[in-house]
């Protein structure tokens, strides 16, 4: 596939997409400080720049999307399926049942930016159950 | 599912990495159909099947074949 060096071109895809959209969700979230709450920036442009940082974060899931897609390895396509599957099912599951907490106990409230946060976190942990399962970790662990 | 590839791979000299550069998949994608973790495509099975130069049904066995083998 890539003989035994080198990285392959889908590989490089995703990590050069990784590294723009956490560039401009850095840039982005700082912009929105600066200007925002420093500087009390109103109106549409606030809402556009404070919407920002959550569009690039999102961006994590189109490119994971993408690599799926664009792999060229089945096996590699399985093990990135089944990460991405064990990410939503943590993350849907602790949203659920933290929202049901914070009904009915005195729990904190949790912003919901945090959810797409624990996805990518349940990333590494469907990484490390198709270690388990299936014998490596894949290439995106 | 069981199959002979590591046989026919050992048969040959191939090291996995060797199978894998033939197959363009990775050595982890050998290793798993090796070890029966994972079921290739029909696909991939042909692609292996050409390069022993033998047929599908030569090289993965069915579970009646295994269990009668035993």
């Amino acid at each position: 596939m890539t003989g035994k060096a080198g990285i392959k071109p889908e590989k490089r895809r995703y990590l050069v997409r990784i590294i723009l959209a956490m560039a401009l969700y850095l840039g982005s979230l700082f912009a929105a400080e600066v200007l925002i709450e420093d500087q009390g920036m109103t109106g549409w442009p606030a809402y556009l720049l404070a919407a920002l940082p959550g569009l690039a974060f999102a961006s994590i899931f189109w490119i994971f999307a993408r690599l799926v897609v664009e792999e060229r390895d089945e096996f590699f396509r399985l093990l990135y399926i089944r990460q991405m599957m064990v990410a939503t099912g943590l993350t849907l599951t602790a949203a659920a049942v933290w929202g049901f907490l914070e009904t009915y106990l005195p729990v904190d409230h949790i912003r919901a930016f945090w959810w797409p946060t624990i996805w990518c976190l349940g990333l590494g942990i469907g990484a490390i159950y198709n270690k388990l399962t299936l014998g490596t970790y894949g290439e995106c662990a | 599912m069981n199959n002979r590839l590591r046989v026919l791979r050992a048969e040959r000299r191939w090291s996995q990495q060797d199978l894998a550069d033939r197959l363009d998949v990775s050595r982890q994608s050998v290793n798993a159909i090796e070890t029966g973790k994972y079921d290739p495509s029909l696909p991939l099975a042909f692609r292996i099947a050409d390069i022993f130069q033998m047929t599908i049904e030569e090289i993965f066995l069915r579970e009646e074949e295994v269990k009668a083998a035993e």
